[in-house]
C-alpha cells in the first residue's frame, strides 16, 4: 500500500503536474475528429496477472482486421503475461509485435533505486512510442501504464499524433477508481467504469453499459 | 438442496481460520445434513493441514495449482475467500458460491466485487462464524444468474469511440 502511495506522488509531482500545465498552454484540448481510416495502430500495455487476463479478454473481441496492427507493451520479466498474448494473438491471426521494456520496480527494490529505475523504464519506453506513432493506447493497469500513456499525450501535444487514450478500469473496483485510475483520468480520452457506483462518482468516466451492443 | 462435492478455496494467500471453520464439528454436521461426500480444499500457503476422521465426508487438499478451472467445474457448491478472480470464475461457471469475509484483513479492496456481488444477490456472504449457517441456508435458486459480458460491451465501446467519436 505504501510503495503505491509513494510511486503516486512521485509519478504525480515529478512528471505529472507540470506536464498538465504545459498541456493546457499549448491548448490540447482542440477538436478531435473521427477516425477516418478504415485500420487503426493500436497500442496495448500488459500489466500483469488478473490484469493482463482482463485485458486479452477485450482485446479478444476487438475487430482484429480494424484494430491492426497491435503492438504490445510488457515487462521483459513477465513470462505467464507472454504466453497468454502468444494464445491471443493466435486466435485473432492479426498483424502484431511485441515489446518488451525494462521493469519499473521489482519486488522488494529499495525506493530511491526504483526512481532510477523507474526512469530508465521511462526513458526506455519514449522511442517505441514514438516511432510506432499508435492511433490507439489501450491499458488497465496497474501503475506501469502510467509512463507509457504519458509519452503517448506528450506526443499529442509536441508531435501532434492523434492518438487516443483508453483506460479500462477493473471489474474489482466497485467504490473507487484504482490509482492508476485516478491518475490517467486527467490523461486518458476515455475513461471506461465497469459499475455504476463509480460512474456517479467520476463524471468524466463512461459507465460500460451506457453502449448498447 | 444437496451439496454432494463441495469446494473450498483460499486463493493465493492463507486463510486458516476458514479451514479450520470448515471442518469443526458444527459445520460438517451441516454439510453432512446437505449430502456431502466430497470436500476438495485449496489451502494456499496456510499452515494448518486439514485431516478429517469421518466415514461419511471423504477429504482431499491441496495447495497451488496452475488452474482450478476443473476443481470448481466438478463442485456442487463452492465456498471462496473473497477475491474478485475466484469469485468471478465461480460464478461465470454457474456455481452457487459462498464467499466468507475474512475479518482480519480490512480495507482490502479486494473484497469490494465480492461484497457488490452478495449485495446484489448473484452469491451469498459470510464471515466464518456465520458459515455453517450459510451452507444451511443457501438456496441456488433464489440467487441471480450471473452473466458476464462486460468484455464483449468494454470492446463495442472503444470501437464506437474510435471510429465514431461517440459512445451511446
Amino acid at each position: 500500500m505504501f510503495d503505491q502511495l509513494f510511486f503516486t506522488v512521485l509519478y504525480t509531482l515529478l512528471l505529472l503536474l507540470p506536464l498538465y500545465i504545459i498541456a493546457s498552454l499549448f491548448a490540447v484540448k482542440r477538436k478531435r475528429h473521427a477516425l477516418a481510416s478504415a485500420q487503426v495502430k493500436t497500442m496495448i500495455v500488459i500489466g500483469s496477472g488478473g490484469h493482463t487476463s482482463e485485458m486479452l479478454r477485450t482485446v479478444k473481441h476487438l475487430n482484429s482486421q480494424r484494430f491492426t496492427p497491435r503492438f504490445y507493451i510488457m515487462a521483459d520479466s513477465d513470462t505467464s503475461s507472454l504466453c497468454k498474448i502468444v494464445e491471443t494473438e493466435t486466435a485473432l491471426k492479426g498483424s502484431h509485435r511485441i515489446w518488451r521494456i525494462p521493469r519499473s520496480r521489482k519486488v522488494h527494490q529499495s525506493y530511491i533505486s526504483s526512481v532510477f529505475t523507474t526512469l530508465y523504464s521511462f526513458l526506455y519506453s519514449i522511442p517505441i512510442v514514438i516511432w510506432n506513432r499508435p492511433d490507439v493506447i489501450l491499458c488497465n493497469g496497474p501503475g506501469t501504464c502510467v509512463p507509457i500513456c504519458v509519452i503517448g499525450f506528450l506526443t499529442k501535444i509536441f508531435l501532434f499524433c492523434n492518438v487516443r487514450i483508453i483506460f479500462i478500469e477493473s471489474i474489482c473496483r466497485v467504490k473507487s477508481l484504482s490509482l492508476t485510475g485516478k491518475i490517467l483520468i486527467w490523461f486518458a480520452d476515455l475513461v471506461i467504469v465497469q459499475w455504476p457506483e463509480l460512474k456517479r462518482l467520476y463524471k468524466n468516466t463512461v459507465y460500460i453499459d451506457e453502449v448498447k451492443l | 438442496m444437496s451439496f454432494e462435492k463441495v469446494f473450498v478455496t483460499v486463493g493465493t494467500t492463507q486463510f486458516d481460520k476458514l479451514v479450520s471453520t470448515i471442518l469443526n464439528g458444527e459445520t460438517l454436521k451441516v454439510l453432512k445434513q446437505k449430502q456431502c461426500r466430497q470436500l476438495a480444499i485449496q489451502i494456499g500457503r496456510g499452515e494448518f493441514e486439514p485431516k478429517i476422521d469421518d466415514d461419511q465426508i471423504s477429504l482431499t487438499f491441496f495447495r497451488l495449482k496452475d488452474s482450478i478451472e476443473n476443481d470448481i467445474e466438478d463442485a456442487d457448491l463452492v465456498i471462496s475467500h473473497a477475491g474478485a478472480g475466484t469469485c468471478l470464475d465461480v460464478l461465470e461457471k454457474k456455481k452457487p458460491l459462498i464467499t466468507v469475509i475474512n475479518d482480519d484483513l480490512m480495507h482490502n479492496h479486494q473484497t469490494e466485487l465480492a461484497d457488490k456481488l452478495s449485495e446484489d444477490r448473484y452469491c451469498v456472504s459470510c464471515t466464518c462464524s456465520t458459515l455453517a449457517d450459510a451452507i444451511q441456508t443457501i438456496n441456488p435458486a433464489k440467487l441471480n444468474p450471473f452473466t458476464n459480458n462486460n468484455d464483449q460491451k468494454c470492446a463495442s465501446l472503444i470501437e464506437k469511440f474510435i471510429f465514431y467519436e461517440k459512445v451511446s
